[in-house]
């Protein structure tokens, strides 16, 4: 029955109530995909300094180098001499040096195809990244117009391919047919990972060299400017040991044609900076939230006059004060989980939106439907808030004398 | 029988009830007449539990109502006293139906919602609404209204119905039809009707008529 009285009286003042309802339900959204996005972010970019503590690149900047070779975000502007990864490779202390060639994506996608060895999936026998189905890279077998590659799990995924499939590769993914003739057969699929790693196809990076090489007879007058060149690389992804990390710094720290960029320092600063803008649009969205629950107190409170009859009509009809109390709280937590619901069914969409702009960015994978607790934490600090807001009126209603407001 | 003995309750300073001694006997009608500001309303708030007096006995059968607690006067009122008001005081939103259900919500008897409706609707047939049950209150005219209060006041049986100028927002046709409404919805559930109102022209329809001044005996009113 005192939930039908709710319901009545929620029904009774729509436009209020769907105002107060729109107000909570983008507050909450907001603040979902807030606190979603920096979760998944630094989630990831946990993930990828964990591995490898450098990069080593051409010259160029080590926050460009970095988000290239761990998000895959970009093609570097410069390349890599083989001989440097050669270099690297024989420093005391580096565990694990992986190339990175990229060059292609695959035909008709953004999808890039990056030129690697096996060691970007298996390092000292054990494996970096699941296997969802079929085999990790193998050596470079030289095979006429045509490499093996391994797929990451977004890839796969989205083009419906699997070990046995094959595609070709272009220059850009508005471009077709460059490689035409160039065919890669999928030897595996990689398990998910939520990073950058999904987005990618795997193949030998002697692979890329052939395709251009491949491409260059097909055009012989043809001038290649970026790819041509056989021999390249365009960084290596470097794990080492504190002896090795010193030998690094020692090593490169006069270079003036390559850069070492320190994964952890590069995206501390990265991050200090998203950070900092994290800070900003977490405290515009605390206050669009505070000024929310304003307008739901203010709403609660320019009602009190309509209230207090109210109040006065139900304490003459013999309702006690704690009744009275309830219902209010029950109305209110009736609008606020709907809002919370609304919220939250919103922040999917919204952060598919956000997802694909992040990955275009930065090369980060944001899934729509991952949670994270912080996310719980909106929720029930919502309700805290919003039931807070309500409770203040409510007491100044609860000390209603009814005979004052009714006639 | 309700029973005011020896009541003094004063407002910011002021003395507005001095009741030495006042007794409505059960099932009766009453008209109480009076200016306003001479206690009317205090006097129905003290009876109801909506007020306490600073000073005296207010008995409603054998409820001594200035010894309840809050609480207690709440569930009194729920269960023994049922209001009707000038300004009819209905919610707006809601339908016929809905606002005499209202006090079923409150009570004490554990009432389920289908019985609840059962009664909502009788006591709105009683009041020659039962057709309208479904219809919102605020696109009906005052005297509907009135019915529907009249059909809230009554939905829970009371042992007293107070009746706070029923008539002051109704024409005169619908002023003597209410009127006649509440005595014979009183009569026919043996509660004591007490109503106060300017129009001495209905006084004529009550076994009695007291004036305020009879009563209340504070100088400052």
């Amino acid at each position: 029955m005192l939930l039908r009285f709710v319901k009545n009286n929620l029904l009774a003042k729509p436009l209020r109530n769907v105002l107060v309802v729109i107000s909570c339900t983008v507050s909450i959204l907001l603040m979902l995909m807030m606190v979603s996005v920096s979760d998944q972010v630094s989630d990831q970019f946990g993930v990828s300094t964990e591995r490898y503590g450098y990069v080593l690149g051409g010259n160029c900047s080590e926050t460009d180098l970095v988000l290239d070779g761990l998000f895959f975000y970009d093609m570097p502007k410069k390349r890599l001499p083989f001989a440097e990864y050669e270099q690297i490779k024989a420093i005391d202390g580096v565990k694990a040096a992986v190339p990175i060639a990229m060059a292609d994506y695959v035909t008709g996608t953004n999808y890039r195809v990056i030129g690697t060895d096996k060691t970007f999936f298996e390092q000292d026998g054990e494996a970096v990244y699941a296997l969802e189905e079929g085999a990790y890279l193998g050596d470079w077998v030289d095979v006429a117009n045509s490499a093996n590659v391994v797929l990451g799990a977004g890839v796969a995924d989205k083009l419906g391919l699997g070990v046995g499939g094959t595609f070709t590769a272009s220059h850009s993914h508005e471009a077709e047919g460059e490689h035409a003739q160039y065919i890669y057969h999928v030897v595996g699929v990689l398990a998910t990972t939520g990073t950058a790693v999904d987005n990618a196809a795997y193949t030998n990076y002697q692979a890329i060299w052939a395709a251009h090489a491949h491409m260059e007879e097909e055009e012989e007058e043809e001038e290649e400017e970026n790819h041509a060149e056989e021999g390249f690389i365009h960084l290596v992804l470097v794990s080492a040991t504190m002896t090795g990390m010193n030998n690094l710094m020692a090593a490169y720290h006069n270079a003036t044609t390559v850069t070492l960029a320190n994964t952890i320092d590069t995206l501390h600063d990265v991050f200090s900076l998203f950070g900092d803008a994290s800070q900003i649009v977490l405290a515009i969205i605390v206050i669009v939230i505070v000024m929310a629950f304003n307008m739901l107190f203010l709403a609660l409170f320019t009602s009190a006059g309509e209230r207090r009859r109210d109040v006065a009509i139900l304490r003459a009809l013999g309702s006690n004060r704690g009744k009275i109390l309830l219902t209010m709280l029950l109305e209110s937590a009736v609008i606020l989980t709907v809002s919370c619901l609304a919220g939250w069914l919103l922040s999917f969409a919204g952060m598919a939106i956000v997802g694909a702009t992040f990955t275009g960015m930065l090369g980060i994978v944001i899934s729509p439907v991952k949670m994270c607790i912080a996310e719980l934490y909106i929720i029930l600090g919502s309700y805290a808030v919003g039931l807070a807001a309500t409770l203040i009126p409510a007491l100044m209603v609860y000390q209603t004398q009814p005979n004052k407001y009714l006639r | 029988m309700i029973v005011l003995q020896d009541i003094k309750r004063s407002y910011d300073g002021r003395m507005v009830l001095d009741i030495p001694y006042a007794e409505f006997e059960d099932g009766k009608t009453y008209f109480i007449k009076g200016e306003s500001g001479t206690g009317k309303t205090t006097t129905f708030n003290l009876i109801s539990g909506l007020a306490l007096p600073e000073a005296g006995v207010v008995q409603v059968g054998d409820v001594m109502v200035q010894l309840l607690s809050e609480r207690e006067r709440d569930l009194f009122r729920a269960d023994n006293i049922g209001y009707v008001f000038q300004d009819f005081n209905l919610f707006d939103g809601f339908s016929a139906m809905e606002n005499v259900m209202v006090p079923l919500t409150f009570s004490s008897q554990k009432v389920r919602a289908k019985e609840a409706k059962r009664r909502a609707r009788e006591a709105l047939e009683k009041v020659g609404l039962g057709d309208r049950a479904d219809v919102k209150v605020n696109k009906m005219s005052g005297g509907e209204k009135q019915r529907v209060a009249i059909a809230r006041a009554l939905v829970n049986v009371p042992k007293v119905l107070l009746a706070d100028e029923p008539t002051g927002n109704l024409d005169r046709k619908n002023g003597g039809l209410i009127m006649d409404l509440l005595i014979e919805s009183a009569r026919a559930c043996g509660a004591t009707l007490l109503v106060i109102s300017h129009d001495i022209s209905m006084a004529e329809k009550f076994e009695e008529t007291l004036d305020i001044y009879d009563i209340n005996r504070a100088e400052e009113v």
